[in-house]
This record gives C-alpha cells, structure tokens and sequence, in this order.
C-alpha cells in the first residue's frame, strides 16, 4: 500500500504537533535512543505504512489537556482489539470520555439473523463447504475476527468477547454446531452489551441455545432439572460465596466463607425455571433457536419456593412470573456489582484489580449515577476511566497476560491489517494443530470458559486466569503462530484462500537503522515500556542482518517485540 | 530375549548403535542385544508411573458399575429413565469382597475382561471429605468439602486432596516433589492442558499435546531465534512485572523440554482415535523414552470431558464409557508391549458422581457425590471393589437428601485422599510423607486402601 507525498505530508502534520507538544528531550543524556524527532517522524511513517484511507491530517486538533499518545495507546488495549493508528490519533483528539461516549451510541456491527432452514442432522446432499458453512461455527468465527480486527463499534465488540466468556454457551454441544442457532445467542449478547444486566440475564435465559446448552428448555415439574439453576447462580450474577462491594469474601465468626446458597436453594431455582419449551418452529423440520422460550404452564412446577435472601415465590403463580421474580432476585443480590465488575475489569483491564477499584466499579452497578442498577455502560465506564487502570505507571501485578484471541488481534491491528492481508480465518480448528493456544471462539470446552477467572499463576500468589491455558504447549504455538504472522508463512488453503500477515514495507525503510527501528517499535508496540536491556538485545539481533535485507532486519524486530513476555502482558 | 524387551531395545538405541550391532557376528550380536536387554530390565525395575485419567463434569458412576444380585435396587429408581441398562445387557463380575454379582455398563467390555484378569480394580463410593461422615453427621451439619456439588470446587478438591478449602497445589505435584531424585526432566506431564494436579513447590508440569501430533512436534519453536532467548532470560529476572516474569517462565521451560522431545518413538499397540485414546498414547510414547529422559517416576495427566449428563445421558455417557474403555485398554496393553505393565498404575477421578434418581425428563441426572473409580495395572491387586458399595435408595442411609424429592447423593465412605495416599505410596511415597503430600490424612482411618501391591 503506497500513499502519495502529499498524504504523508499532510498527516505528519498532527504527529508533528504532538511531538512538539511532548518535548524532544532524549529519554537520558547519553543515550544511543534517537531522540523523540526522529522517533515522531519514524513513527509517523510507520502509521502512514498502514492507513487504508487518506485522512485529512489538517483537521485533525489534538487537545493541548488531551490524553498522550501512550495514555491512548493503553487505553485502547483496554477498550478495543488493539490499537490502530487511526484510533490512536482519534482518541487523542476526542479524549476518553468522548471516545466512550462514541462508542456507547454507535450502531452495532452484528451477527446476521441467519434462516432457521437447517435441520438438526445434515441432510444427505449437503457436505464440503455446506457443512462449513451450516454446521460448524465457521462463518460466526469468521465473522468474529472481521468485527474484532476492523468493526468500528470496537468497544461493543470487546466486551461482547468478554460477556461471552463469562455467560458461556458452546458449540462443543453438538446442538449448538449450527451457526443458525448459536448466532441468535451472539446477537443477544451483542444487544446486552450495552444494556442493562438485568435484561441480559433475562434475555439469556430465555435464549434457545442457553436453554439447549444447560439444559432449562423442557426442564419440567416432575423431574426439575438443576443445570441452569446451578449455574446462572455460580457463573452468571453472585458466585459460591457472600462478598464484600469490593469484592472481597464476607466472613463468618470463625472466619470461613459464607456460602451465598446451598443445595435446597438450587432445587428452588429449578422449579423456578420450569416450564419452558422451545418456540413454535418458524419452518417445518427445524427447532426454533431464533425466539426466546415459550412457557408452557403444565410443566410448570406451582409450588412455593424460597429463593436468595429467603425471598419466596407464592404458590400457584406461572412460568412467567415465577421466571421474573426469580430473575429479580438474584440481580438484587448484592453479590453482582462485585461479582460482574470484578470479571469485566479481569477480561479489560487487569487479573488483580484492588479491593478500591472493584468497589468503584460495582458502585457504578449498583448506581448509574442516575439510580438506575446494573447499566452496563456506566459499568464498563467505571472500568475504563477508573485511576487504577489508567495509572502510567502500575504496580507490579498489573495487567493482564493477553489471551490468544487478543494476543493476535493487538498484533494485528498494531499493523493494521486489513483485509487485504487477512481471511478472518483465524478460528483454532482452521489453524494447524502447531498453533493451536487452546481458545478457539464460541467452542469452549465447557460453560467454566475457556480459563477460570480464579486461576492461580504457579508459583506466584496472584491470579492470572489467562494462564489457565498457557502451558508449555500453548506458549510455544503461541510464538509460532506470530512467526507465521510475521514472516507470511500461515498455509493458506481452501477455507483460507488469503491467508493472514502483517505487511511491514516502510518498517523497511528505517531498517537501515537498527536503533530506530526498534525504538519505532517501542513506541509502536509497547507503548514506550522496552527496557533499555531490551532494546540492546534487539538492536543486536536486528544488527546480525544484512543491512541489505531489510525486510528480514524488520521482521526479526517484530517477531522478537511480539514474542516478549513484555508484549505479551496488556499493561 | 522378548518381542517387547527388543522393541524397547530398538527404541532406545538410537541409529548408530543399530547399525553397528549389525555389523557385528550373529553371536556378538546376540550377547551385545543380551547385555541392553539386562540393563532395559533393570531400568524397568526402577520405574514406577502413575496414570491419572480424569472425567471431567461428573461420571455417573452409578450407570457404570451397576447391580446384578441386586438389580431391583437399581430398577426401582431407574426402569423410567431412557439411559438405563437393562440387567440382561449388564457385563457381570463378581467382586469377592461384595458377596455378590454386579454389572459393568454394557459399553465396557475391555473392563470387565481386565477386571476378570485381576487387573482392574474399582474403588467404591469414593469422593471429597474432611472427616469420616455418616448421614446422621452430615444432617446435622458436621464439616463437609466446601462447595458441594459445584463442578469447579469438586475437580480442584479432587486434583489437591483439599476439600476444606483452596490450595493451590494439587495431590500429583506435592507427590512429584517427594519422590523426584536427578530427573532433568519434568516429573508430570498432561496431555490434557495445565492442571493443579501437577502443581507444586518445586514442580510444574510439562504440557504437550495429545497423537496424532508426533512427540518430537508437540513442543517445537519453528524460528528459535538466540535474542528470543535472552529477552526471556531477562525478563525472568527481579524487577519484572509479576505475569511478566511468569510467562517467560513458561516458555522458557517449554524450550527447555523441547530439546529432549525430539525423536517420535513407534509403538506396536493401536490405539483408538479419540480423544484419550490419543492422549493415552502420546503417554505410551513418552514412557517409552524414559531411558533416554533418565526418568525413574513419572505422574501423567490425561482427561476427557462431557460427563455432565443433565439430559441425553444415554448416548452422552454411553459413548464417553466406551471411549474410556477401550482407551485404557490399549494402553493397558502399551504397559505390556514395553515390558511395563506392573510399573504403569492408571487410575481414574471425576468431579462427582451423579443423582441415583434421574432428572431431566429421566433423560439425565444431576450433580452428587461420592462415586466409583477404576485403578488399573499389573500392580493392581484387581478383580474386586474397595470400599463398600453404597445403598442405592434415595433418602437413605448413604443420601444427603430428605423427604419425597430426595435424588440420591451418596455420603463417600472412603476419601480422595486415603486413595491418592494409596497410589502415592506405591509411586515411592514413604510413611513420612503421606502427611506432607496428604495433610488431612489423619482424619481418617487408613491411608492405605491396600488395592496396590507393593513392587
């Protein structure tokens, strides 16, 4: 991708302005680090290598009070699939609030409301691509990291990803391999993303495919089944235990966990939730996944039931309301601001956030500011603006190791790939079983996600859920599917006809010069974080080549920026 | 000298030693293949393996080691269910110590084959405990496992031999780091991604991946770069963020173990394509490079999911027992094939077992406790059950339920500790260490069941 003179010219003209604004002092006196004009200006070029549309640089006003480029580069990793350049230079000029409130009202880029044509067993005459394409979660995986790597509603679709791994449902339930089916369960998720919690929990609970995957559809008086009530109740709103508003365990006289609920609760729950059953079929030979349960009263179990906070439901009442109230009951628990937030801010933002943040963020739970309970937005806010995440200079467990999937979108995007250089074929069953890390989106082995957001890191006394998958295995296909990105080497095939690659060309150009590449890098990459050992490390390697290969000297730097544990935690 | 003994033979020598054991005259030949087969016999007498196999969501081991004397005790709670085994496709054994005729499920015939060998053991109504527990200590609220029934709570209690609360190392690690001599090599391996069961103090397991991928790929860097080595060198060091350093530690291990992985040993035995047919494999390999890796005591972790059968447990189970069966049986026979099989012990755990009392439209069950596992070995004192098989009535004297809605969760009689105790004094485990490796071993009984002979 080449741009004309003029182009560049003009979009320098923002950096430039930035650059001036920040200073041009070298980090240290004596240092080999290019000082931050030649920096700014490698930078610019670099930005301008991937642009996929001329912007008009002139109109582009970064707040004098605005956030830094750093201070966006870290908030981005936070709120998006990674940075881009072009968010980079947005969020500078708008500022955060701006940005959120952008996002917040933007429309959604969606899942389609796929045709419920497809029976539950292939027919005989549809194999190849007709299984793909009806059968296995393909086409949603694709579209997934299409939306992930270039949809503009980024925030929407990253809490999606998390709202998705933490009220899981998956395809590994071999009734929900059609994407027919599992996509309706997406589009609620993506509705809810930015909705209130207590109509997602509600609108979740009446999905098909939640219904189907633990097991609520059919769940009827005379044998209740205890799946989703079990887990609605442990996964989805207040947790096995009683906590604290900053998410810290309540604790008994004897010092012990207070159990939030116990067995008999359950059994309640389930009678709760019964009476449901699939929605008439919109076509003859299909099971109805598009609309939400319907109730039917004679399966319904009328009897009383004592629920959280022995709150009981009156005898006689039907599915419906039994169904609400029990619903009311546990988004009033105060376990959920706790509990919710204390995931969101794991899957944004860090593993460990303080007691004071989680009690921040569940605040805005609780209390929207304008005495509304469980708005999301206000939640994800919360997160996002919070001091603790966007402190430049964190403590010492902070941060969170990328989980494959934003391992490679941030890489990605970093370069922002378009789809001139990817198929979207990113899903872990496309992938050679080398570079398999153990996430493959909307297949999670089971409704605990992919990792526990408990997850201890061995050895250490912190939690790292994102380790629960990253083993000696998965750390090494890890590395191995970033060299493959780096340096062009994916397999393409039929199902990946483009393959997936990030294209370096004026990374090349400043290849001539170790030291500047690395620190475009740096910046770039890590948000000025490389320690100056690093950089010597790197800029040694990237010496070791021929300056006439260029396009080697940049890809060595890329793979061995990428491949850093440094890079690898989203600090 | 044996076929298995010259396989072994074969594989451990690599092709140099091959080719010039063939230059040489029949009989040198023969006294040169007599001298390494000595030497794979005394290596073997100095191995010992432990093969954890585990289920996940919650076998229901009600469903698979089933009454035949006693069928109407199962029938009375069962006939309705569209998963129930009917008593004439039951595949009997007669345990001695029970008195009586039980069934295995009918997709289990390799079991009750291996069982009838004296191989197989199963051990009954086990599960997580703090303290030995009747029905009336356990309505009248004595200590019980913390969170009960919660899948997540109820397989890390089982991996760490800690029910009273979080640990945050598991049963096979602690073991590992009482029994691991000069081994340059990790002592655990899963081929069923990270676990807490191989977590310890001076242990972590190695995580490769299951066959088909050959075992000289599952750990592989396709571009080793000397920089990607020193930058995780340095940020392994002090004064680096906390999930920094960790993640270099991994994959710094991970290069490490990658240079020793890298041949692709045969094996003769075929084993299924599944899932643990393919990772009971990948272990069948790995064992058989224990000469070359300098490994005396090995523990490995394998697992399957989708045992949480809350509906379509018939076909849901049905196939996962098949699986399991005919996958432990290949690897049973994988022991024999490298002239190990009292020296390999596999053993199985799961999350709970489930409600005697189907739910789900009597399609399914739910979450419960106390179940059956499988121990099997050539060290396994097999053909008979281990603890007493529990009373199959809901709201009985084994149930935690009451009243007319009881489903028929059953107390555990023997706890995981006292059998990973079991297993882990076989590995090498001395009396000094149960307690350090088993902290709550005190509270009970026995700590050992006596199902493993001593070797």
């Amino acid at each position: 991708m080449r741009f004309s003179r003029e182009i560049i010219t003009s979009s320098l003209v923002p950096i430039a302005r930035q650059c001036r604004r920040k200073g041009w002092t070298p980090r240290r006196a004596g240092s080999e680090r290019v000082d931050r004009r030649t920096l700014c200006t490698v930078v610019a070029i670099l930005l301008l290598s991937i642009f996929s549309c001329a912007r008009d640089g002139a109109n582009n006003a970064i707040a004098a009070d605005g956030p830094s480029f750093n201070e966006a580069f870290r908030f981005l990793e936070q709120a998006t699939f990674g940075p881009t350049p072009e968010l980079l230079m947005h969020v500078q000029e708008v500022g955060f609030e701006a940005f959120l409130d952008e996002q917040f009202s933007m429309p959604i880029t969606d899942y389609p409301a796929l045709e419920e044509i497809w029976p539950p067993q292939p027919p005989p005459d549809c194999t190849g691509t007709c299984i793909r394409d009806n059968y296995t979660m393909y086409p949603l995986q694709k579209i997934f990291y299409q939306n992930a790597l270039t949809a503009p509603d980024q925030l929407r679709q990253r809490v999606f990803f998390a709202l998705d791994q933490i009220l899981v449902t998956s395809a590994q339930n071999p009734n929900l391999r059609l994407p027919s089916r599992m996509t309706y369960y997406l589009r609620t998720l993506m509705e809810g993303a930015f909705g209130n919690f207590s109509d997602l929990l509600y609108n979740v609970t009446l999905n098909p495919s939640m219904g189907r995957y633990l097991d609520m559809v059919d769940s009827r008086r005379a044998n209740p089944n205890e799946n989703y009530a079990r887990e609605i109740l442990q996964l989805f709103s207040v947790g096995l235990s009683e906590l604290n508003p900053d998410g810290t365990l309540k604790l008994d006289q004897a010092g012990n966990p207070i159990p939030t609920y116990d067995q008999d609760t359950i059994v309640a729950f389930a009678r709760a939730f019964t009476g449901w059953v699939f929605a008439p079929p919109p076509n003859t030979g299909v099971v109805n996944y598009r609309d939400p349960l319907a109730p039917n009263q004679t399966l319904h179990d009328t009897n009383p039931k004592v629920l959280l906070y022995g709150v009981t439901l009156p005898e006689g009442q039907t599915a419906e309301d039994d169904l609400n109230q029990a619903l009311d009951n546990i988004f009033n628990h105060s376990n959920v601001g706790p509990f919710i937030g204390k995931r969101l801010i794991q899957h944004l933002v860090t593993s460990n956030p303080s007691p004071d943040y989680v009690a921040r963020v569940s605040a805005a739970f609780n209390d929207n500011g304008a005495g509304v309970r469980g708005d999301l937005p206000a939640v994800v806010a919360a997160i996002l603006l919070d001091p603790e995440a966007r402190n430049e200079a964190p403590y010492e467990n902070f941060g969170k190791l990328r989980e494959p999937v934003l391992a490679v979108t941030s890489l990605l995007r970093n370069f922002g790939t378009t789809e001139a250089t990817t198929d979207f074929v990113l899903g872990e069953s496309y992938m050679p079983a080398s570079l398999r890390m153990d996430e493959d989106v909307f297949l999670s082995p089971t409704v605990f996600n992919f990792y526990s957001s408990e997850y201890v890191v061995p050895g250490e006394t912190v939690i790292g859920p994102e380790f629960g998958i990253q083993s000696t295995s998965t750390s090494l296909a890890r590395i191995n599917l970033f060299y493959n990105l780096v340096y062009h080497l994916l397999p393409i095939s039929a199902d990946r006809p483009t393959g997936t690659w990030i294209d370096l060309p004026l990374l090349e150009e400043v290849a001539g010069d170790p030291p500047v590449l690395v620190d475009a890098l740096n910046y770039h990459m890590l948000h000025e974080t490389m320690t100056d050992a690093m950089r010597e490390i790197i800029i040694d390697a990237v010496s070791g080549i021929s300056p006439a290969d260029l396009l080697g000297r940049a890809r060595l730097a890329v793979y061995l920026v990428a491949t850093s544990s440094l890079y690898q935690v989203q600090r | 000298m044996s076929d298995s003994t010259r396989r072994e033979f074969m594989t451990r020598s690599g092709c140099g030693l091959l080719s010039g054991a063939a230059l040489l005259t029949g009989f040198e030949q023969f006294s040169l293949m007599s001298l390494f087969a000595e030497e794979a016999r005394r290596n073997n007498a100095d191995y010992k393996a432990l093969v954890c196999v585990f289920l996940f969501g919650g076998n229901d081991s009600n469903n698979m080691v089933i009454p035949y004397d006693n069928y109407a005790d199962y029938a009375a709670v069962r006939s309705g269910a569209a998963f129930a085994i009917p008593q004439d496709q039951l595949l009997q054994i007669n345990p001695p110590s029970a008195g009586a005729t039980y069934g295995l499920h009918t997709n289990m015939p390799e079991m009750q084959i291996l069982f009838n060998q004296m191989k197989l053991a199963i051990v009954v109504n086990i599960g997580t405990l703090v303290q030995p527990l009747t029905r009336e200590d356990y309505l009248a609220g004595a200590p019980r496992p913390s969170q009960l029934f919660s899948h997540s709570d109820q397989q890390t209690e089982s991996l760490t031999a800690r029910s009273s609360g979080a640990s945050q190392t598991g049963w096979g690690g602690r073991t590992a780091d009482r029994v691991l001599s000069s081994e340059t090599f990790p002592i655990i391996t899963s081929v069923a991604g990270v676990t807490i069961y191989g977590t310890a103090g001076a242990t972590r397991p190695l995580v490769i991946s299951p066959a088909p991928t050959p075992l000289n790929q599952t750990l592989r860097l396709l571009r080793a770069e000397p920089a990607l080595e020193a930058l995780l060198a340095l940020d392994s060091g002090k004064g680096v963020p906390t999930l920094v350093g960790a993640n270099s530690r991994i994959v710094t291990q991970a290069i490490a173990n990658s240079r020793s992985l890298d041949t692709d040993p045969l094996l003769t035995t075929v084993f299924p394509n599944t899932a643990l047919g393919n990772q009971l494999k990948q272990i069948a390999k790995l064992i058989s490079l224990k000469d070359t890796l300098g490994m005396r005591r090995q523990i490995f972790f394998a697992a399957r999911g989708g045992f949480d059968t809350h509906t379509g447990q018939a076909t849901g189970q049905g196939n996962l027992l098949r699986e399991v069966s005919q996958a432990l049986s290949a690897f049973y026979d994988a022991t024999i094939e490298l002239g190990l099989a009292d020296r390999v012990t596999t053993f199985t755990l799961s999350d709970f077992t489930r409600t005697f009392r189907p739910g789900g439209g009597m399609t399914g069950t739910d979450h419960a406790w106390g179940g059956h596992q499988l121990v099997l070995g050539g060290s396994v004192l097999g053909g008979d059950f281990y603890g007493t098989y529990p009373t199959l009535a809901p709201g009985g004297p084994d149930d935690t339920d009451m009243g007319t809605g009881a489903r028929g969760r059953w107390i555990p009689t023997i706890a995981i500790d006292q059998y990973g105790a079991t297993l882990g004094q076989w590995l090498g485990l001395t009396a000094d260490d149960v307690p350090m490796v088993f902290p709550n071993i005190g509270s009970f009984a026995a700590n050992n069941l006596g199902f493993m002979q001593a070797i």
